[in-house]
Order: C-alpha cells, then structure tokens, then sequence
C-alpha cells in the first residue's frame, strides 16, 4: 500500500542521541532519547522480560488548541483516528487489532493526546503498521463523525447520572471559568455541534506532526530494530518547515477569581477580581452527599511542587493514614473515603477535597475539612507525619514504574513537562528536602479555609446546607 | 518458575517467581464471602475484612497506616462471594516487613468494641456510594434475580439492617467457623528466593492452629424470570442473561471464547451490532461470572427508556443465533485477544499472585500461561457452537431492569 515515492523521503537519521540512565534504588532503566530528522523525540527504553512492546505517542494537541465554540474538537479529533484510514475502515481496524491480540487506543487529554500501542513482539511489524495507518492516514469520513458524535453526546448524557460527574464538572466550571481547563474534554453537546470536518482535518494537519510529538517505546525491541520499524513505518511522516505551534489562547481568571490569584503558574492569569466564595447546590435524590472543596492548585512547573506533594499527602493524599481520612473515616464515620487532590497541568492546576457522606452529614464534613485546611496552615506537621510522607512518596515511586506500560507513558510525559530524564534519580532528593516550614509556607499559600468553590450534589432537602 | 509448598500447619503456598520484577505481592486467602452467610448476617465477611484493620495487640489502627506508608507499600483487603482477601505489595527489600505487618493484622487484630459501631456507619456509607450508581447497583439486582436473595444473590456489603445487628461475637464465631487453617491459602508473586519466603511465613503464620468447619454450601438453582427495579433516573440499566459454567468446568476456554465474540471488546457481536451499527447503547458488554459450582454469562446494556425493548430484543437474538453465526474467523479473533489479555495480565504482580490463588482454590492445581494458552487453542469451533447452543435457549433467559421503567414496560420482553 505504500508507495515507491515516500521512500525517497526517508531520512531519518539520529541528530542527538544521548543515554541515559534512570536508576531507582536497585534496578536501573536504561532510556536512549533521540531527536529525528524530522523532529520527532523518540525515547527508548530496551526489556525483554516479557514478550511484549509498548508504545506511547505524546502529540501536544488539547483543549488548549481548540476554540471555546468547538470545545471537544481534540477529543473528536482523537477519537477518529481510529475510525477510517486510506486503506481501512473503523471495522477493519479494530478487528485487525484484535486479531493480533493487541491493544490501541487514542485519548485526548488536558495537556496532549496520546496513541497508545500494546503488542506481542511478534507481532510488531502488523502492530506498528496499524498504528502508523491511524497516525499518518486517518480520513474523518462524515459518517463516521456523526456517528461518534452521537456516541459521546450519549455518554455525557449516561454520565449525568453519576453525582461525581456532576460535582467535578461544576467544580471545574467554577475553578477555571472560561479557561479550557474548565470544561469537559469532551465539550458539550452544543459545542459538539459546532465541530465540521473540516475543522477535525485542520486541527490535525496542524498539530498532529514529528516536531510535535513524543513517542516513547519499551519493552523487547533492539535500538537497531525499532530504527528500522521507525523507517519503514513513520519513514514518511514529515516536519511542518518553519512550524511555529499555533498560540495557545490565554489563560483567562475563573468566574469565581481565586484567593491564589498569581501565585500559581505566572502570566498572573487566574489573578483578576477579588476573593469571593462560591457554593453551588445541585439537586438530586440522592442517598449521600457529594462534596467537593477546593480552589485553584499549581502548574506542573511550579517550584512548589513538591512541598505541595508532601503537605497534600499529609492532608488527605495519602491511603488510610492522612489527617482526612483518620478523621472523618476512623474517628467520626462519616465516610467511606476522603482525598484531597493537587492535580497539575502545563497552563495550572486544581486543589480539591472530594468526599461523599449521607445527606445530612454534610455540614459536619465541611466544617472537619475546613478544620483540618485551618490546621494544617497554622501549626507545623510533626516529625513523624513528615518521616512517614516522605517515606511513602519516596518508596513508593519505584512501584509507578513497575510495568512497561507505565514506564512507556512515564517516559513520555516526563519529557513533555521537561523534568529531566534523570528524574527518577532526582525524585526522591526533590522529596526529601522539602521541611515543616516548607509545608506551613505551601499550605498558607494554596489552601484557603475562607475562599474556596464548594460543590454540593445531594438530596438538598435533607443536606440543609448552612 | 511456580512451586507450591505447605507451612507446618498445613496452609498450601503457592509461589510465582520472576526475574526483574520490582515489587511483590502477597495474599493470605479465606474461602469464606457472602454466599456462606445467612440471611440475617449477609454482609458479616466483608465487615469482618474491614474490622482486621482496627488494631493488633502491638499496633494501633493508625500504626498499621502508618507502617505501611513507611514502607512505600500498599495493605488492603477485599471480600467477593467466595473470598476474603488481605494482600500487601512492597518493593522486593520489604517483603519481611511487608510479611510480618500483614501476618500481624491477620492474626493479632483485637476488633475493639469501639470500634464497630463506627464500622458500621463507614460500611453504610459504602453501601449509599454503590445505591447511587446504578450501573453498578444493577449488578446486585440481577444477582438478587437470578440467584434469589440468599447465598450468591446477597449482596458483598450486607444490608443496612442486618450491618446494625453485627456483635463482636459475631467477629469471633465467623473466624471460628471459618478462618481455619483448611480454608486458607497464601499465594505470592514477585522476584524472591522461594525458601527465604517459605522461612518469613512460617515464622509469622506457621503456628496458627485452628480447625473450621465443613464448607456449607448450597447449590443454588438459576432462576429465569423478569424483573423490574422502579427508579427516576435518566438511563435505564438492564443486566440479562443464562446459567454458565462453574470455575472449574472443562469448557471455561470455550465460554472466555464465546463471551470474548458476544461482547468482551471492540470488536465484539454487541459492541459492533449495538454500539456501533445502531448507536443504541453507549455501553454495552458482556461478562463471565463463575463460581464453585454454577455460574452465569451475561450482559449490560445502559439505554434510553424507549429503547429497551429493541437492545434486549436484539441481544437476545443476538445469542441465540451464536450456535450458527460464529465464523473461524470471529473464534482465531478471539482466541488471539485472549491470549494476548494473558500475556498482557503477566506484567503485574498482583495479577500474578490472584491468578495462582484462584487456580489453587478453584482447581487445586496450577497452570502455567503457555498451558492455558494451548488449552485456548485446542478449542474448536464445533465446540463453541455447540456450548452455546446448550446454554442459550430463550426460556432460560433472566431479566433485571432498573430505570424509570415499571412492570407493564416489560411485559412479555423476552417472547
């Protein structure tokens, strides 16, 4: 199927090779980033002991790329790659696939898309030639578009039903108001609409390109055998000359302007208007409460990271031993489970404590949260409750790591927030250093008891919110 | 590399080594779930599961939390029907520690009065998170279908009312009856020396003595009939389906096979025919749910009101006409898309160490993956023709319903 022609377009040859090695306490993984003639990063990460490869292709095109009246452009983009190419349509691909026993998928994320690729090494050459069909060749055809369509509109409807749905789509609503971040991946039913073809063709000839994008392969494959799979299979995916990323939308303040208003990730993006709180009731029989609190977090690259990781961890990040979890599940049985989540992205991030209680518990599992928020700002954690995060965050790491399929999507985002091939090694130095003082001075800094969003699903009746 | 070994007390473990991995994980195993209870004490196993992690006779709740964290490893536990599961991974360096914390909790937990009453409110809650999402909730309501509300159709987590009734005694005469040494078995899964392990549990369990008494069990019968569970919700959620094949059955292969072309991927009869031909369902798949001695193959459908009566029409039509639409193509497909789910599954520990302890208990023996994978091969297409045309026969079908739909909505839905 493909053609003499494109050969000549082969020249892909290594401009950077550079070797790295990923060591965590005993075992080290070796990864060997290279940069291709046509832009594309590749990392590589060689293990043979299983027969199986996988791959992860980090396409940095989001949410973020797509204009607020066509909100779910990316996700649809994505989600179509798998439904027709030149040479096969949706049945064709999901059948071959399966019938090498394989997996691949397409998702679109906050920050990127990513096609992911799990083979049985014999069976490389077939997977890999399916993977680059969808990646190089995808034809959007109309009715597979409207069909597609149809099945996510579905799903958000399917997926009202669930109060964690409708809890975490307000809160994000609130939190980041205009910014992208704000809104489902998939859009809503009415900027689904808006999306054409054309638009998907667009979208993906601008952003679906070797300069890019990430792919990060591990698993039982030589560095000369991948070389050659790269050449026969993405030989012709060629670089956009002069490729400037189209600019990504400002960010823009939250309808409810944040109490951490400039202290997240610069551009002082989320910082207009004043502290104000916001909560929002939504009503449903319901047998629990949905409770959902929180603010603004902080961007992967902001320096606090890691104190942040620690402090979230004491709070309420951590399994059964967080200050959350002791207390609103052990001492007061109010909840199955509490969290307490710091997620963070390229643009900001989200801090929220989730947590579901029946409905007429729900103002006392408010008042805990904000008791133990007020806590944690205004007197240090102990030395045991350090020594324990640490510990947990340090040692647990290694086990992240500890299949191939988590190594290959690791290895690719690693790479996409720029923290360094030799993170791993330096992990645990980043965890460690961080102090109680650190942790008072994070948590008065990100945490706000008074000003925060507050999202509540329940039978509103019976949850008589104060 | 397996091996299977006996402490000094007699509990079988089974052990899977492998070179370069990580992390290990371990389960201590009891063959005691929800479908041992009695009625009025359905939900005791897995309040049982929860209260071991209240405190030992040296640790505290919060010690054990704590413990663990320090080692980077993960301790927990889960109940299913036949089952009570308590289990620790740790990186290979801890799996002294990680051994000797979990063989505390096992053996030396106190179940402080307390205590339970505040279990008892936290297990409520679970129980309202599980009522409130109904494409889980269905599941227990086609179980209370088929199976009756008794043995395997009681729910994992009990009632409300029967949790309320739960005393310390009850704790006590549950381990009694059923935490002997016949009714356990360890299973572990990671890169160790067999013998350094063998030597770490027989110092922490080596020495449990305790007798249990004879498994009652009773076999339940199928019951094929058409329920409606009345709720305003906006979907409407349908579980169907027939009497399958117990764990241990000869065909097991052929049912994976057969459950793999019905719905068990993208490519599926239903995934394709439903989903993406008709677009009538978002989700839709079917699933294989064995036990000691019966089980039962269905599927789940979430559909608008309006279209219930076409999707169970069309699934039911759908599987009758398996015995003679099945293709060698459609079968190679899904022999291929198991054995590669097998050889995908063997990355993690975890999954290692659960498939050789439900071998261990459900066949008593062990098969290595390249056994099974041969087993999947050897089956033929005559004989999964042949299986499905003895477990599908449209009066045999049961139906559980829960949406806003009322009997009259389903009335003569399956003829």
């Amino acid at each position: 199927m493909r053609s003499e022609k494109f050969k000549k377009h082969i020249l892909i040859c290594l401009l950077l090779t550079a070797f790295c090695l990923l060591s965590s306490n005993i075992d080290a993984l070796e990864v060997k980033k290279t940069v291709l003639t046509n832009g594309l990063t590749v990392l590589h990460s060689e293990k043979h002991s299983l027969p199986i490869v996988m791959m992860t292709l980090l396409v940095k095109a989001s949410p973020l790329n797509e204009p607020q009246e066509k909100a779910g452009l990316a996700n649809l983009t994505a989600e179509l790659l798998t439904e027709g190419t030149k040479n096969r349509k949706s049945s064709d691909i999901s059948e071959e696939i399966e019938f090498i026993g394989a997996s691949l998928n397409t998702s679109a994320g906050k920050d990127y898309t990513v096609i992911t690729l799990s083979v049985l090494k014999k069976d490389i050459h077939k997977g890999f030639e399916l993977f680059s069909d969808i990646l190089l060749h995808p034809v959007f055809p109309q009715n597979e578009i409207e069909r597609k369509k149809g099945l996510i509109k579905g799903s958000l409807r399917q997926r009202e039903e669930k109060p964690s749905f409708l809890a975490e789509r307000a809160f994000k609503r609130e939190v980041f108001g205009e910014h992208p971040y704000g809104r489902l991946v998939e859009g809503s039913t009415e900027t689904i609409d808006n999306i054409k073809r054309e638009d998907m063709i667009k979208f993906y000839s601008d952003y679906f390109l070797p300069n890019n994008s990430i792919l990060s392969v591990v698993g039982a494959l030589t560095t000369e055998e991948l070389d050659i799979l790269i050449k026969r299979y993405l030989g012709e995916w060629k670089k956009a000359d002069n490729y400037h990323p189209p600019l990504i939308p400002p960010v823009k303040g939250g309808r409810v302007p944040s109490p951490l208003a400039g202290e997240g990730k610069g551009e002082g993006g989320f910082s207009d208007g004043k502290k104000i709180k916001k909560v929002i009731r939504i009503d449903k029989d319901l047998m629990q409460a949905t409770i959902l609190l929180g603010n603004l977090g902080i961007s992967r690259d902001n320096p606090d990271y890691y104190a942040v990781a620690v402090m979230n961890y004491i709070l309420g990040g951590g399994g059964f031993s967080s200050r959350l979890m002791q207390s609103i599940r052990d001492e007061m049985g109010l909840a199955y489970d509490v969290h307490s989540f710091f997620s963070s992205h390229k643009q900001g991030g989200i801090f929220q404590i989730g947590v579901q209680t029946k409905n007429d518990s729900a103002n006392t599992v408010i008042d805990e949260i904000r008791r133990q928020m007020n806590r944690i700002r205004e007197e240090k954690v102990s030395d045991e409750e350090l020594s324990d995060a640490k510990s947990y965050l340090t040692g647990s790491f290694p086990r992240r790591l500890d299949t191939n399929r988590k190594i290959a999507d690791f290895l690719a985002t690693v790479e996409f927030y720029s923290l360094g091939l030799d993170y791993v090694e330096k992990y645990p130095g980043y965890i460690n250093s961080v102090t109680k003082d650190d942790i008072l001075r994070v948590a008065r800094k990100y945490l706000d008891p008074e000003n925060y969003v507050l999202v509540v699903v329940a039978n509103q009746e019976k949850a008589t919110l104060k | 590399m397996f091996i299977k070994e006996y402490l000094p007390n007699g509990i079988p473990v089974v052990i899977e080594t492998l070179k370069n991995m990580r992390s290990v994980a371990l389960g201590i195993w009891v063959k005691v779930g929800s479908r041992n209870e009695t009625s009025h004490k359905n939900g005791i196993s897995h309040f049982l599961e929860h209260m071991f992690f209240k405190g030992t006779k040296k640790r505290t709740a919060r010690d054990i939390a704590i413990d663990i964290d320090s080692l980077g490893g993960d301790l927990n536990a889960f109940t299913s029907k036949e089952a009570t599961t308590f289990y620790v991974k740790v990186l290979n360096e801890y799996l002294k520690d990680g051994v000797e914390l979990l063989s505390d909790v096992f053996l030396h937990s106190t179940f402080p009065r307390k205590d339970i009453e505040k279990e008892k409110a936290i297990i409520k809650e679970e129980i309202k998170m599980v009522e409130d999402t109904p494409d889980d909730y269905i599941h227990d309501l086609f179980n209370q279908t088929i199976w009756d509300y008794k043995g395997l159709g009681q729910p994992v987590l009990g009632r409300s009312n029967t949790i309320k009734s739960f005393t310390r005694d009850d704790l006590l005469e549950h381990i009694r009856r059923y935490y002997g040494v016949k009714d356990i078995i360890i299973s572990c899964a990671g890169d160790f020396k067999p013998q350094l392990l063998l030597d770490i549990l027989s110092k922490n369990l080596g020495n449990l003595r305790r007798g249990s008494e004879p498994a009652r069990r009773q076999m339940p019968d199928f019951k094929s009939k058409v329920k409606v569970f009345n709720k305003e919700l906006s979907e409407t959620h349908i579980c169907l389906g027939v009497k399958g094949l117990p764990q241990a059955s000869e065909e097991r292969y052929g049912i994976f096979i057969l459950n793999t072309i019905l719905g068990g991927g993208v490519s599926s009869r239903l995934f394709q025919e439903i989903r993406e031909k008709r677009g009538l369902a978002y989700s839709i798949y079917s699933f294989v749910a064995s036990y000691f001695d019966t089980g039962v193959w269905g599927v789940y459908a979430g559909v608008s009101r309006k279209k219930l009566r076409e999707v169970v029409g069309l699934i039911v039509k759908e599987m009758c006409f398996l015995k003679d639409k099945i293709t060698e193509e459609e079968l190679t497909r899904a022999k291929n898309h198991l054995k590669g789910n097998i050889i995908l599954g063997l990355e993690s520990t975890i999954s290692r160490m659960n498939n050789i302890a439900r071998q261990e208990i459900y066949y008593g023996r062990y098969y290595s993956s390249k056994e099974i994978m041969k087993k999947v091969n050897a089956v033929t297409l005559s004989q999964v023709k042949g299986l499905s045309e003895r477990l599908i026969k449209k009066e045999r079908f049961s139906v559980t319903v829960y949406g806003p739909v009322n009997e009259k909505d389903v009335r003569g839905i399956l003829s």
